[in-house]
C-alpha cells in the first residue's frame, strides 16, 4: 500500500509540475521588455 | 418474482458499498501502519513543488528590511529592540523583535547568498505544516485528514507570496512559533500532573510572545486553541480536557500575548506602528474607516475564493472603500454574517464539530488583519498565511468525506482519494506557477503593474525598476530612449492615480535626476519628503545629492541645504547603507576626504556586500593623493569589486596606475603590501 501512496505522491509531483509549466504567466518581464517599451 | 430481484439486487448493492467501505478502511489502517513514512512522504512533496524558489533573488521589502538593512550587521546593537531607540533610529521592523533577531541570525549564518534564505523560508515552511499536523493530533484528528491537511495547507497557491519573499519570514516564523505554542500547550492541558503542567504551559507562553513579536497575526491563536480544546471535533465530550485547566492554561497563553502587547505599547505608544490620521499610506486616513471596513467584506470573501479555487492572485491590489450599500458589500457581509452564524449554532448545538471549529477558526485568526486596525496594504494574499489552516482542515475533511461517498456511488475504492488528490494537484501547480511572480523585482513588479494597474505604487516602483535596469554602455540609443518614455509614462500615470503618494512623487524625482532636470528633480523630492511618514532615507539621500546640483542657487546654499539633509538622513536613519554611501559622495564633491572616507568606511560596514562605498573611498584616497590606501582597498576587496560597475573599477585601476608610475612609493612599502600573495594580472 505504501508503495502505491508513493507512486500516487509521484504521479502527483509529475502533473503539478507540468500543470504549472501550462499555467506560469506569460506576462513579459524585463529581461525581454522591447514590447512593453513601445506599447507604452 | 420482480420484488425478488429487486430485493436482491438492493442487497447487491448493499454488499458493494459495505466491500466498498471495507477496502477503504484496510487501505487506510495499512497507512496508519506506516504513519511516519506518509506524512514524510508528502513533507517531500511540499519541498519538490517548492524547489524553484531556490533560484529567486531578493524582492519586494528586501532591500528595506534586509539587503540594505545595516543594523543586521550590528548584532552588538540588538538591545537598541527592547528601548524605543531601535524605533527612534529606524531600524527596519523595530516593531518585530523577534522577527529582527531572526534575519540578524540568519544573516550572520547566510549572509546575502538569496537561495540559502529561500531555503530557510521552505523549511519554516514545513515546520509550520508539520507543527500544524502535530497539534491536530493532539486534538486526536484521524491519520487520514491530518495527512490530507498537510498536503493541501503545504501546496496552497494563496501561500506563495509568504513563502517566495524573503522579507516575509515574519508570516511563516509568527505562525511555526505561534502553532509550537499551541502544541505545548496542549501537552501541558493533558500533562497528569502539576509539575508537568505549568513548565509547558510556561513554555508555550513564552513560544506566543515570541510568534508575537515577529508578527502581531498571531495575537489570537490563544482563541483558535480554546476552539480547538472546547470544541474537540474528534474526541467524545467525556476525552476533553476539564473545563478549569482549559481557562487555566488559555489565560496563560493570553498572558504571552499580553507581554508583546505591552512591550509594543512601551517601545512604540501604540499598539499599531502605523497609527496616526497623517499616516497617508494608511487607506483608511484618507476615506474614514467605515469605507475601508465595507470593502473589507469583500476582500475576505475574496479571501476565501482564492484559497478554495485560487484564482485572482495577485502581488498587488488596489486600496479602495466601498459603500455600505453597494451590492457587492450587501453580498459579502451577508455571506460572510451567514458562516458567522452557521458556526456558532454549530458549536452552540456541538453539531458538526469540525465546521464550527473550521469557520470561527478562521474568523479569529482573520481578525488582526481585517483592517480593522488601519494596515498599509488592505489586502495581500500573504495576511492569509495562519487564517487558512483551519479552512484546509475544513476543505480536507469536506473532499474526504466527497471521496468516501464517490467510491461508494463508484463502487471503486481508489475514487477515495479522488478529491482531495484532484484539489491538492490544482493548489500545487498554481503555488509554482503563482511564485513565480516573485522571482525578481523585474518580474514582480512588470506584473504588478498589469494585475492592479489602478495601483500608484505599482505603476511607481515599476517605473523606478525600468530606470535602474537602463544599461550605460547603451545611453541615447533608440532602445535606451524607448526605456525611457517607458519609465515617464508609468510615472505620470502614477501622480495621475495618487499625486498624495510619496512614491509617485519619487519616481518623476528619480525620472528627473536621469535627465538632469534637477530642479524639477528637487521639486518631487520635496513633494515626497512632505508626504511620507517613515522610510525617508531613500528620499533625504537623493535630495541632498540633488541640492548640490540645482542651477540659479548660491554654491554656500547649495552646500548648506546638501549637508542639512545629510545631517537629518545620518541621525535619523543611522543604519541605512544608501545614507552613508550618499554622505561619502557628497563630502567628496565638497573637497573633505577625511570625511568622506569616513562615511565610506561606515558604509562599508553596514553594507560589505556592496561595491559602491568602496569604489568611494578608493577615489578618495586617490583624491587625497594616498595610492597607498586606494591599492590596499583595491587587492583587499578584489572579490567585492567583481561586482561593481566594470568601466567604473577600470577607470579607478587606471588612474591608480598613473599614479603609482609617476609618483611611485618607497620600494620598502611595495614589497611590504604585496607581501600576502602573488599579483595577478588583472591587479593594478
Amino acid at each position: 500500500m505504501i508503495r502505491k501512496f508513493y507512486s500516487l505522491l509521484l504521479i502527483a509531483a509529475l502533473t503539478i509540475a507540468a500543470a504549472s509549466m501550462a499555467c506560469v504567466d506569460t506576462l513579459k518581464d524585463l529581461d525581454n521588455a522591447d514590447e512593453t517599451d513601445s506599447g507604452t | 418474482m420482480t420484488e425478488g430481484r429487486v430485493r436482491s439486487d438492493e442487497g447487491s448493492e448493499g454488499a458493494d458499498a459495505s466491500a466498498v467501505e471495507a477496502s477503504v478502511s484496510r487501505a487506510v489502517a495499512e497507512l496508519e501502519r506506516h504513519e511516519g513514512a506518509v506524512l514524510a512522504g508528502i513533507v517531500a512533496l511540499v519541498v519538490v513543488v517548492l524547489l524553484p524558489v531556490l533560484g529567486f533573488g531578493f524582492v519586494y521589502d528586501d532591500g528595506w528590511t534586509f539587503t540594505a538593512n545595516g543594523f543586521l550587521r550590528q548584532p552588538g546593537d540588538l538591545p537598541l529592540l527592547l528601548s524605543d531607540e531601535a524605533a527612534r533610529r529606524h531600524v527596519p521592523d523595530a516593531f518585530r523583535p523577534t522577527l529582527v533577531l531572526f534575519d540578524v541570525l540568519s544573516y550572520q549564518l547566510f549572509g546575502l547568498f538569496a537561495p540559502a534564505h529561500h531555503a530557510l523560508s521552505i523549511a519554516l515552511h514545513v515546520l509550520v505544516c508539520a507543527l500544524a499536523q502535530r497539534w491536530l493530533r493532539l486534538l486526536g484528528a484521524p491519520l487520514t485528514l491530518r495527512a490530507a491537511t498537510l498536503a493541501l495547507f503545504g501546496l496552497l497557491a494563496i501561500h506563495a507570496e509568504a513563502i517566495a519573499v524573503v522579507s516575509f519570514h515574519e508570516d511563516l516564523v509568527a505562525a511555526a512559533l505561534g502553532l509550537g505554542a499551541l502544541v505545548v500547550a496542549s501537552a501541558a492541558a493533558r500533562a497528569r500532573t502539576r509539575r508537568g503542567r505549568w513548565p509547558r504551559a510556561a513554555a508555550a507562553a513564552l513560544l506566543l510572545t515570541l510568534a508575537c513579536g515577529a508578527k502581531m497575526s498571531a495575537a489570537t491563536l490563544p482563541l483558535l486553541w480554546w476552539l480547538g480544546e472546547s470544541l474537540s471535533p474528534w474526541r467524545p465530550p467525556a476525552a476533553r480536557v476539564a473545563g478549569r485547566v482549559r481557562i487555566a492554561v488559555a489565560v496563560t497563553l493570553a498572558l504571552g500575548v499580553g507581554l508583546t502587547v505591552v512591550h509594543t505599547l512601551a517601545t512604540h505608544g501604540a499598539l499599531s506602528p502605523y497609527a496616526g490620521a497623517s499616516n497617508l499610506r494608511l487607506f483608511a486616513s484618507r476615506v474614514g474607516l467605515s469605507p475601508v471596513l465595507a470593502m473589507s467584506t469583500q476582500i475576505h470573501l475574496g479571501y476565501l475564493q482564492q484559497i478554495a479555487l485560487p484564482f485572482g492572485l495577485s502581488p498587488e491590489y488596489v486600496d479602495a472603500g466601498a459603500s455600505w450599500t453597494a451590492p457587492a458589500t450587501i453580498l459579502a457581509s451577508a455571506a460572510l454574517l451567514g458562516l458567522l452564524l452557521y458556526g456558532l449554532w454549530a458549536a452552540t448545538r456541538r453539531r458538526r464539530a469540525l465546521a464550527a471549529w473550521a469557520i470561527l477558526g478562521a474568523f479569529v485568526l482573520a481578525l488582526p488583519t481585517a483592517n480593522l486596525a488601519a494596515m498599509p496594504n488592505m489586502r495581500a494574499d500573504r495576511l492569509m498565511y495562519l487564517p487558512s489552516l483551519p479552512i484546509c482542515v475544513g476543505l480536507a475533511a469536506l473532499a474526504l468525506a466527497i471521496g468516501r461517498r464517490l467510491a461508494a456511488a463508484a463502487r471503486a475504492p481508489a475514487l477515495a482519494a479522488a478529491p482531495i488528490v484532484a484539489l491538492a494537484i490544482l493548489q500545487g501547480a498554481l503555488l509554482q506557477a503563482t511564485t513565480r511572480v516573485y522571482r525578481s523585482p523585474g518580474a514582480l513588479w512588470t506584473i504588478a503593474s498589469q494585475r492592479a494597474p489602478g495601483s500608484a505604487r505599482a505603476q511607481a516602483i515599476y517605473g523606478e525598476v525600468l530606470l535602474a535596469s537602463r544599461d550605460p554602455a547603451a545611453r541615447d540609443t533608440a532602445a535606451d530612449r524607448g526605456r525611457v518614455a517607458s519609465v515617464r509614462a508609468h510615472c505620470r500615470r502614477a501622480l495621475e492615480i495618487d499625486p498624495r503618494d510619496e512614491l509617485s512623487h519619487l519616481c518623476a524625482a528619480r525620472l528627473a535626476i536621469a535627465e538632469e532636470r534637477w530642479a524639477a528633480a528637487q521639486a518631487h523630492l520635496r513633494r515626497a519628503l512632505g508626504l511620507s511618514v517613515d522610510r525617508n532615507h531613500r528620499i533625504l539621500a537623493a535630495l541632498a545629492e540633488v541640492s548640490l546640483d540645482v542651477p540659479g542657487v548660491a554654491e554656500d546654499r547649495r552646500r548648506d541645504a546638501a549637508l542639512q539633509h545629510l545631517e537629518r538622513a545620518t541621525r535619523e536613519y543611522p543604519y541605512a547603507v544608501e545614507v552613508w554611501t550618499t554622505a561619502g559622495r557628497i563630502y567628496h564633491r565638497l573637497g573633505d576626504p577625511a570625511a568622506a572616507e569616513a562615511a565610506f568606511a561606515r558604509a562599508f560596514e553596514l553594507g560589505p556586500e556592496r561595491p559602491e562605498s568602496t569604489l568611494g573611498a578608493i577615489e578618495a584616497a586617490l583624491d587625497r593623493g594616498d595610492p597607498t590606501q586606494a591599492r590596499r582597498l583595491l587587492v583587499e576587496r578584489a572579490a567585492l569589486l567583481e561586482r561593481a560597475d566594470p568601466t567604473t573599477r577600470a577607470a579607478l585601476e587606471q588612474r591608480l596606475w598613473d599614479h603609482l608610475r609617476l609618483f611611485p612609493p618607497p620600494p620598502s612599502l611595495v614589497e611590504s603590501e604585496a607581501r600576502p600573495r602573488e599579483l595577478r594580472l588583472d591587479d593594478p
